[in-house]
């Protein structure tokens, strides 16, 4: 099959030139494709069935017929064009999600014409078609959105393919489409799998919790960094020449976990990242405060809802893209928790804009 | 992505859309096939319906294949082992029946309604007219509503399912209909089953009785346009009367030269030279003839006139022409018979124009006076005379030998007839001319017809004349032969074109004279003069006029009235029926000025050109005109302010600009803010508080004069 791969990066290569990645996408004859559909062949072949009978008896209105029928090719094309044009297509968002789970894309269909599209399906190059999502119509001026899945097999950025954004309106005769690259990311979180949470004494659920719940004296001491509060420095230990040392209690009400790589009993690196997800999505959906120290940088405790949410967030998209090549180009597309990742991220992303 | 588009189940709402197409498309064929076919319909309609009911379950494969057999079967018993085309047709649409009953898919249903576009095409083999063209593309516009149902995701009230779909169908015709005047035309690539319909006019025989039952239809034959000498101009009517006044207007079908059992028929041997003569032998032959034609007689000679004829199909293979055809073209295969006869190579099925050139002959009554008319410079060979002078053999037991005609011969002359013919024949027609009576209904005749017709009832149509009289010539030795064909025509006034009916049949007697060869005489005009001058009727007694079927049509308006119908009926037929590669060719030197491709192809672009203007820049300016009153009459408004030189900046409402300009010209302060004024309330006021007429008026009232 090697023919078809290599027509296949042929024309990645001529769309790149032709449809270069963009945020914002209208369609007009530059970057719509038109082709016929198997049933629009089937439709030709139908023509010249009719010709044929009028040929043969030597019949002008059966002719006729058939011309009609040849004909309104020429004018589908206009038609079916005409339903995909002056669309504007834009990315909004990509909610992130764990891997494994079906990433959901959102674009924005934006008419801009003075007339209805119908009939406007999107998936992604080299997908499985069953995927594909339908807009039943776009009403003039109007926007539409539109969600595409994608299966989001491993952690990290997910970049998908092209989106191919077609119709085949009014007869199906036609196939109008086009490839669209609109800088859509999501991010995957290493899927939730369980994973023993070394520092707690005992195994199993229950006792896990009452542990560190039931700890109302002294846990252990932490370096004073500012805001700590005063009445809980350990004068006593600091005064052995340790620095400012902070007794850390471990409070009934809110016990708070430290989540690391090495708190996960886990053979591989791979597992170790899907346990801890597995324990901050635990905790955060418990409400418990936690903390994490994930590649030398430490997430200490939220103090509000909000707060904890980006929080969690930022855990998970550390642990997402932790030690992973950043290959992909990140436009600043991926919005809030962008900010958490690493810097190196960041970096990339200015080099990119740079070349861009 | 289509796949998952084809696999997807049909809507409720598409199928209806479907089974609407299917019913319109084959409404046409379900009068021409058999009639348990729609019941069929009805009956798979029934079961799809139940089906999506949950009433019913999809059929087993066994019950799916037992009703196509049945349909097979069914066709069997309504047509045999047939080859025309009805069994097929009956078939394809028995498929596309039963398949609504297993229609599931979206892909089903596109078949179904691709099967429905052949058969709208099938439907036109059967019918040409106008009307059925008119149908058809209100079926395709159903097909395209149906197939447009199947990939609209939103379901829409019918109107608005219409619109789109007609507005396409409009736009495609003129395309097709360009495509129609240029493309060019191909012969038959195969032969194909033909419509099977009965021949219509005659039969390849006469027998007594034929041509009087054909008399009594008022179906047209054929219908004639007549050219001037270099075809370049339609004759009108006057002309047409003046150059073929109506007892000339003799078109002949076909020779019957046998007489076996009371019938006239082709002889094998007429068959023979037919097959053996080609169209080069003829063609030199009638070189041959207009040079010794030309050489011999050194005189005048008659016209050629030159004809198209649109016939009607009948279902055989003759051709008519008048007298001898000269020149014969047509987009079938055809070809001249030594008789002179023209001839299609294949049943004439649909309507078949041809055109033709014949010369005429100035003899009629009496043929003596107008010798060598038709000058052969061959005699008849001893197989053609003796083909063209035999009797039935004598049968003893019988006695069929019409002994008392054969006396007759004699007694009139016939032992002189070959040296004198011309006596031979005025004799016979004068004893014609006794106490013989022309009439519709003549009685019925025994064994021996031609002694029963001529001595015993003696009242007869033109096969009874025109066959005793050619039997008379026979036994006294002249070769004589019938000829069946039409005589009359007439002319429609609305488009200079003749009508030749069926009721029109008729026929006559061709006798071989020496150095003149076949010279036609018309017993019946020895009978009945005003059959051959006026028409059938006006040689009938009234009684039998009335079985003419013609009683209503001859009232006045209605007539016309007729002639109208019949005048579009045939100007369709000529012009887009018949429109072949040589009308084409016509056309496009007439308008063209040449059949050069770069004329095509010019007039191919500014035919789009056109139709891009009317589909794209038509359209923008009418949305200029439909703009709402309001804002024509701001531009009004504007317009006028033009003239104090303002401009109204894209920023500014309406009223505000009004209120710009009144700053700028205190003078028209008042109009101004009154316009302002009844802008502001026409656009936020409640709608009842102005009118338009009041804006109207407020624009009217300021008339600015340039300072």
């Amino acid at each position: 099959m090697w023919p078809r791969a290599f027509f296949n990066r042929l024309f990645e290569r001529l769309l790149v030139r032709s449809i270069p990645p963009q945020q914002q996408v209208h369609l007009n004859r530059k970057n719509i494709f038109v082709f016929p559909t198997r049933v629009g062949f089937l439709y030709v072949l139908v023509a010249c069935v009719v010709w044929l009978l009028g040929t043969n008896y030597q019949n002008n209105l059966v002719l006729f017929v058939a011309y009609f029928m040849f004909a309104s090719c020429v004018v589908v094309i206009h038609h079916t064009f005409n339903n995909l044009t002056q669309l504007a297509v834009s990315f909004t968002k990509a909610p992130p999600v764990f891997a494994g789970e079906a990433a959901v894309f959102s674009f924005d269909l934006h008419n801009k014409k003075s007339r209805l599209s119908n009939s406007v399906y999107a998936h992604f190059r080299a997908s499985d078609t069953s995927s594909t999502a339908e807009v039943k119509h776009i009403k003039a001026h109007s926007h539409v959105p539109i969600n595409v899945a994608l299966a989001a097999t491993k952690r990290g950025v997910l970049v998908p393919n092209r989106l191919g954004v077609l119709t085949f309106y009014p007869y199906g005769l036609l196939r109008c489409w086009t490839w669209l690259d609109l800088n859509a990311t999501c991010l995957v979180y290493p899927a939730r799998i369980k994973a023993p949470l070394i520092t707690l004494p005992a195994s199993g659920d229950g006792s896990q919790q009452n542990t560190v719940k039931g700890g109302d004296e002294f846990d252990h001491f932490k370096a004073y960094t500012a805001g700590d509060e005063l009445k809980h420095i350990a004068w006593k230990a600091s005064s052995k020449g340790k620095g400012l040392l902070v007794k850390q209690y471990a409070t009934a009400t809110q016990p708070i976990v430290a989540l690391s790589l090495e708190a996960i009993d886990a053979p591989t690196l791979e597992l170790k990242l899907s346990g801890l997800s597995y324990w901050a999505t635990y905790f955060y959906q418990q409400q418990q405060p936690f903390s994490a120290t994930i590649k030398g940088k430490t997430w200490s405790l939220a103090q509000s809802k909000q707060q904890s949410t980006q929080h969690y967030h930022g855990v998970m998209a550390c642990l997402a893209t932790y030690n992973l090549p950043v290959n992909t180009p990140l436009n600043g597309v991926t919005r809030s928790y962008s900010a958490n990742t690493d810097s190196a991220q960041n970096a990339h992303l200015a080099e990119h804009h740079h070349h861009a | 992505m289509l796949n998952t588009l084809s696999v997807q189940r049909i809507s409720n709402h598409a199928l209806k859309y479907v089974l609407a197409a299917q019913l319109i498309c084959l409404l046409p064929l379900f009068f021409i096939l058999p009639k348990w076919l729609p019941a069929l319909w009805v009956f798979a309609c029934v079961w799809r319906i139940q089906i999506i009911r949950d009433k019913w379950t999809l059929p087993h494969w066994a019950v799916k294949a037992a009703l196509a057999a049945a349909c097979m079967g069914g066709l069997y018993l309504s047509y045999g082992f047939n080859a025309s085309i009805e069994p097929l047709i009956g078939f394809l649409l028995a498929a596309a029946i039963l398949k609504i009953i297993e229609a599931q898919k979206n892909s089903d249903a596109v078949i179904v309604l691709f099967v429905c576009f052949v058969l709208v095409a099938t439907q036109l083999l059967f019918s040409q007219s106008l009307l059925a063209l008119i149908y058809s593309v209100v079926s395709i516009i159903a097909v395209f509503m149906a197939l447009n149902a199947l990939f609209k995701g939103r379901i829409t009230p019918v109107g608005e399912h219409i619109k789109p779909n007609v507005i396409m169908v409009l736009q495609v015709v003129p395309i097709a209909c360009l495509l129609f005047v240029v493309l060019p035309r191909l012969p038959p690539l195969w032969s194909m089953p033909s419509a099977k319909s009965a021949a219509t006019g005659f039969s390849d025989t006469m027998s007594p009785g034929d041509i009087s039952a054909l008399s009594k239809s008022s179906k047209v034959a054929f219908r004639v346009t007549f050219y001037d000498a270099d075809r370049t101009d339609v004759l009108n009517a006057q002309q047409i009367a003046s150059a073929l006044p109506p007892s000339q207007r003799y078109w002949r079908g076909l020779v019957l030269d046998e007489f076996k059992n009371n019938t006239w028929s082709r002889s094998d041997y007429a068959d023979v030279l037919e097959a053996f003569t080609s169209q080069e032998q003829l063609n030199k032959q009638s070189k041959l003839e207009k040079n010794t034609q030309a050489a011999a007689l050194n005189r005048a000679q008659p016209p050629l006139m030159h004809y198209d004829v649109l016939l009607e199909p009948h279902n055989q293979r003759w051709l008519f022409s008048l007298y001898k055809i000269h020149t014969l073209t047509s987009s079938l295969r055809t070809k001249i018979l030594p008789s002179g006869l023209a001839k299609s190579f294949r049943p004439v099925s649909a309507r078949m124009q041809y055109s033709g050139a014949s010369r005429l002959q100035h003899q009629q009554k009496s043929a003596q006076q107008h010798p060598q008319q038709h000058p052969q410079q061959h005699d008849l060979n001893p197989r053609e005379k003796a083909l063209y002078t035999a009797l039935p053999l004598t049968n003893n037991t019988n006695n069929t030998n019409n002994t008392k005609t054969q006396a007759l011969a004699i007694k009139l002359g016939g032992n002189n007839a070959i040296k004198n013919s011309h006596n031979y024949i005025n004799a016979v027609l004068a004893y014609y001319n006794q106490s013989f009576t022309y009439t519709l209904n003549p009685p019925r005749l025994g064994v021996n017809s031609i002694d029963d017709f001529l001595f015993v009832s003696k009242r007869g149509f033109c096969e009874h004349f025109s066959s005793s009289f050619v039997y008379l010539m026979r036994a006294a030795g002249l070769p004589a032969r019938v000829v069946v064909g039409y005589l009359g025509g007439e002319i429609n006034p609305v488009e200079n074109y003749m009508v030749v009916k069926q009721s029109d049949a008729h026929a006559w007697a061709e006798v071989w004279i020496k150095n003149e060869g076949w010279v036609r005489v018309d017993p019946t005009s020895a009978v009945a003069p005003q059959r051959i001058e006026q028409s059938l009727s006006n040689a009938l007694t009234a009684d039998e006029q009335h079985e003419l079927q013609q009683g209503l049509w001859q009232w006045g308006p209605l007539r016309q009235f007729a002639n109208r119908i019949d005048a579009a009926s045939y100007l369709w037929h000529r012009y887009v029926v018949s429109y072949d590669n040589s009308t084409q060719k016509g056309f496009f030197s007439r308008f063209l000025g040449g059949e050069a491709p770069w004329r095509i192809a010019a007039f191919v672009c500014v035919v789009m050109v056109l139709l891009i203007f009317t589909f794209f820049v038509l359209p923008l300016l009418i949305k200029r005109k439909n703009t709402s009153p309001d804002i024509k009459l701001l531009y009004t408004f504007e317009k006028k302010c033009r003239v104090l030189a303002v401009t109204r900046a894209p920023s500014h409402s309406p009223a505000a600009f009004a209120r710009h300009v009144a700053a700028l010209h205190p003078h028209y302060r008042q109009q101004l803010m009154r316009i302002a004024d009844v802008f502001e309330r026409r656009l936020y006021a409640p709608s009842n508080t102005t009118t338009l007429a009041e804006l109207h008026a407020a624009i009217k009232a300021f008339k600015p004069k340039a300072a």
